[in-house]
């Protein structure tokens, strides 16, 4: 192997390195609900080729208010469905929905597009 | 979508460029037509009502003044911007949120339609550069062809770059827009694929054409038409697939534009001709007959019969008097009345269904995409396997190294990009809704029919689906001298004249067993009572208990026969001959022909069926026992049918479909997994169900099911063959075959292979075209 291939072959098995990690293993920065006046907790998500944030770092017991926009107009994103609370939400183009529930015990939920490739989670403390 | 505005008081549509004034109240800004209607906004004042209409009319330059109401009236709703409709909160209650929600409604409509529009240009823009390159592609194969166009090999292929670059740039960029928004996001998707599949195609051909000598002979071919060909059917795919969303929407509008337009309603002592949306609670509201109650309310003064079947589905006539609760929407049939307006805007029964519907239809799980199921696992697991396949062939490749290492990437990431798999689903179930459509029954979309081979458990309305939906004479039953013959005359007679369902079934039941039925020589409708006439010079009463009681006539003799005529879930009408008890004559809402054997074809294929009715237990069990059902949910309130719907969901024995006609059904077939709506019934109950049966027979249910059942398992078969060919294809295409067969794949020969693939698939799927419902094989028997 000479020293060309070396490098390729270093840089190639870089790439798929850096594939895992950046699309399966990487977990974005929680962020943590603020709380309305009504003492509702309240967090804006965006959805345009995924969750912005992807992690919500949220309380336990205290009412969630998921206010998702879709900003794109590609049809992945187009439904948001939490499992575990079972709901789910049409999202019209660059309209907000607001999806409340009760988040219950402490753990991690994951939320998803209706196709199960966007993926987001909240983290209940 | 033009961000136009609605003229508050004339209701015209203004570019606010070429508006003729504009005022500012409360911190929205409002757009006139005209400097009269600005004039006459601004002199009103805030809480202004306007009749809209009149103003720019020279018709009629004395329009209606201006009206003042103590109601603060909605201004803002009139704006109909999209910005508009976006800030209104989403579960806001007050009292025109009906209003602002059908603009809502309307606007996203409106985009939808729009994108739709935009898509399907994309669509045939890449269809005219891709299909005469799919052509010349096809001209390649034929030797005497491909010799004649050798000389212009390298020509075509520079002209085809520069021509399919805008197909990338215009109709593909929804797919590389995605895959980088996706990217940012550490997320993949189908567009991920798309993208990285055509963009490498286009770019890799592009390298072929301006510098052919780059590449080992034989690999140097060029596959534009792949690029351009795989971004149209997406498109197409993705068009279909929103046009079948923006009917499903349109339900809602129609539920809306159910109710009335207008109100009248009495104010400081005047009349007043208002637009539904104006009308307050507390408002007294005048009804003549022949018009739709405008609201919900509490009836003050007058007596009338209420044509309720647009909410409750029952089609006779309930009888209103002082007191009793008027449902908005309802058709006043007989007199006169007027009520105090107890609930309006979005708090009316018929507002309440619409947003059950709009729940129901939002909460419903996308089932049936199980190609778009591929898990965020697939798209980077192909990106890896095709970098290895470069490294193996650069490092270990014969030489040219590189060529080889290049075209072997390339044809992993062509032959991974799901077509076949694409195609598999969507051919069934072409297939599949066509010949079930031949059968009469109207399958909406692909969820409707995976979710309709799954049901476990169907739940049939009563009234109109089971039954005929209109009450029949079913039996005669004379008392004291009288024979029948005489007895259905009389009450015949009697009944001619009334417009009530239950004397009309005894009407159409007396000539249908050849009596004359004659004219009575007097006759007076008692409104929730029945009738009383005089027939050959006699005075004959037909109706109920109360109007025996009002007539007084001994009841002891009908007792029992009329007991036995409700177990048998039969109204009992009583005949009396000058005040004394002539006989009983029952009418019923019969069993359609064919709907025990459809309920007995159902529980053969392993379905529970179950009864769902707004009726006494007593009558309900009485038809379930004729239809065959044994379990039965009575005395269900309309809007506790979808609760019931979600109940059997609970109770986890799998998918619970839902078949009904009524409006008031609506929500309950959004709630099931499948709604089947019945042809014959309302067009909301339609727009609402899944799948509609034409003919109006329960038989249908058993055709949608069966021809499901088979397109599913067609379906998997064709998934199943994709999946193998995919699995095969890649290591080929990765180059497997190389160091024992010296065969190298071509990307041109992975885009054959997927052809191949593809044209298995639609012959698997064709042979759905000779699938037989037993149902069919029934009728024609």
């Amino acid at each position: 192997m000479n020293t060309t291939q070396l490098v390729v072959t270093l840089v190639g098995f870089g790439v798929i390195v850096w594939i895992v990690w950046y699309f399966w293993l990487w977990e974005g920065e929680a962020v943590s609900a603020g709380t309305s006046a009504g003492g509702v907790q309240v967090v804006d998500v965006t959805v345009k080729g995924g969750y912005q944030p992807a992690s919500i770092v949220v309380e336990s017991g205290r009412p969630l208010r998921l206010n998702f926009t879709r900003r794109e107009a590609s049809l992945c994103g187009e439904e948001v469905v939490l499992p575990d609370f079972g709901r789910r939400a049409h999202l019209p183009e660059n309209h907000t929905v607001a999806v409340e529930i009760l988040p219950g015990a402490p753990g991690e939920y994951e939320f998803t597009c209706g196709m199960n490739m966007y993926k987001g989670k909240l983290i209940v403390r | 979508m033009r961000d136009n505005f609605v003229d508050p008081v004339c209701g015209m549509t203004v570019d606010p460029a070429r508006a003729a004034g504009v005022s500012e109240r409360e911190g929205v800004r409002y757009y006139f037509c005209s400097a009269g209607c600005k004039q006459k906004f601004d002199a009103a004042g805030p809480g202004g009502v306007f009749t809209q209409e009149g103003c720019c009319s020279t018709a009629h330059p004395e329009a209606p003044p201006v009206q003042l109401s103590a109601a603060p009236v909605q201004l803002t709703s009139l704006r109909r911007s999209p910005a508009a409709a976006a800030t209104q909160p989403a579960h806001a209650q007050h009292g025109h949120e009906g209003h602002a929600h059908h603009a809502k409604t309307v606007g996203a409509e409106e985009a939808q339609a729009e994108s739709y529009r935009t898509m399907m240009r994309k669509f045939w823009f890449a269809s005219a550069v891709g299909v005469p390159l799919l052509l010349l592609m096809f001209a390649e194969f034929v030797p005497a062809w491909r010799h004649a166009l050798m000389p212009f090999h390298r020509a075509v292929g520079l002209a085809s770059a520069v021509l399919t670059l805008p197909v990338l740039a215009w109709s593909g960029r929804q797919f590389f827009e995605s895959a980088w928004n996706g990217l940012r996001n550490h997320n993949t998707n189908m567009d991920t694929l798309v993208a990285l599949g055509t963009g490498a195609a286009w770019a890799y051909s592009t390298v072929a054409a301006v510098a052919p000598q780059l590449f080992p002979a034989g690999t140097g071919g060029m596959y534009f038409e792949v690029a351009v060909i795989v971004v149209a059917l997406i498109l197409l795919g993705q068009a279909l697939e929103l046009k079948a969303k923006t009917r499903s929407s349109a339900a809602l509008r129609k539920l809306l534009e159910l109710q009335a337009r207008t109100a009248r309603v009495v104010r400081g002592g005047r009349e007043l001709d208002v637009a539904v949306e104006e009308v307050v609670v507390g408002d007294t509201v005048l009804v003549r007959p022949g018009e739709k109650v405008p609201v919900d309310g509490t009836v003050l003064d007058g007596e009338s019969a209420l044509d309720e079947s647009i909410v409750t589905g029952e089609s006779v006539p309930v009888d209103k008097k002082r007191g009793d609760a008027v449902i908005g929407s309802s058709v006043n049939r007989t007199g006169a009345f007027t009520f105090r307006a107890t609930r309006v805007g979005a708090d009316t029964a018929l507002a309440r269904i619409v947003q059950m519907v709009e729940q129901a239809q939002s909460s419903k799980p996308p089932i049936g995409r199980l190609v778009d199921k591929v898990s965020s696992y697939f798209v980077p697991t192909v990106v890896i396997i095709a970098i290895l396949t470069f490294l193996a062939w650069f490092d270990f490749g014969p030489q040219p190294a590189v060529n080889h290492a290049v075209v072997t990437m390339v044809a992993v990431l062509v032959i991974a990009c799901p077509c076949a798999l694409g195609l598999a689903t969507p051919i069934s179930l072409m297939v599949g809704v066509g010949k079930a459509a031949e059968h009469g029954v109207l399958i909406r979309n692909g969820e409707a029919l995976e979710s309709a081979s799954k049901l476990r458990t169907v739940v049939l309305d009563k009234t109109g689906t089971l039954t005929k939906g209109r009450p029949e004479l079913t039996d005669v039953l004379p008392f004291g001298g009288f024979d029948e013959g005489e007895l259905l005359r009389l009450a015949a007679v009697a009944d001619r004249r009334s417009e009530h369902p239950l004397a009309a079934a005894i009407v159409e039941g007396a000539r249908a067993r050849g009596v004359e039925v004659g004219e009575p020589e007097q006759f007076v409708a008692v409104p929730g009572h029945g009738v009383e006439a005089i027939v050959e010079g006699r005075r004959v009463a037909v109706g109920n208990w109360k109007l025996m009681a009002r007539e007084k006539v001994s009841l002891s003799e009908f007792e029992e026969r009329a007991a036995q005529l409700a177990d048998e879930g039969k109204t009992p009408m009583f005949v009396a001959v000058g005040r004394q008890a002539a006989g009983i004559i029952g009418v019923a809402d019969t069993l359609k022909e064919d709907s025990a054997e459809a309920v007995r074809a159902l529980r053969s294929m392993g379905i529970d069926v179950v009864m769902i009715t707004g009726d006494n237990e007593r009558t309900a069990r009485a038809i379930a026992r004729q239809a065959g059902v044994e379990r039965v949910l009575a005395e269900v309130l309309p809007e506790e049918k979808a609760r019931e719907i979600e109940r059997l969901q609970a109770e986890g024995r799998g998918l619970v479909g839902m078949v009904g006609d009524g409006i008031n059904d609506a929500p309950a077939l959004a709630r099931a997994d499948v709604g089947f709506a019945i042809g014959t019934g309302t067009d909301v109950a339609i727009e609402a169900a899944d799948v509609t049966l034409v003919g109006g027979s329960l038989r249908g249910v058993v055709t949608a099911i069966e021809v499901s059942r088979a397109t599913l398992a067609n379906i998997r078969q064709n998934l199943f063959g994709a999946f193998v060919y995919n699995v095969l294809g890649i290591p080929v295409a990765a180059g497997a075959l190389y160091p024992v067969l010296g065969l190298l794949l071509s990307p041109i020969i992975a885009g054959a292979a997927m052809a191949a693939s593809s044209i298995t698939v639609v012959t698997n799927a064709n042979r759905l075209r000779f699938f037989e419902p037993r149902a069919g094989r029934e009728v024609s028997s």
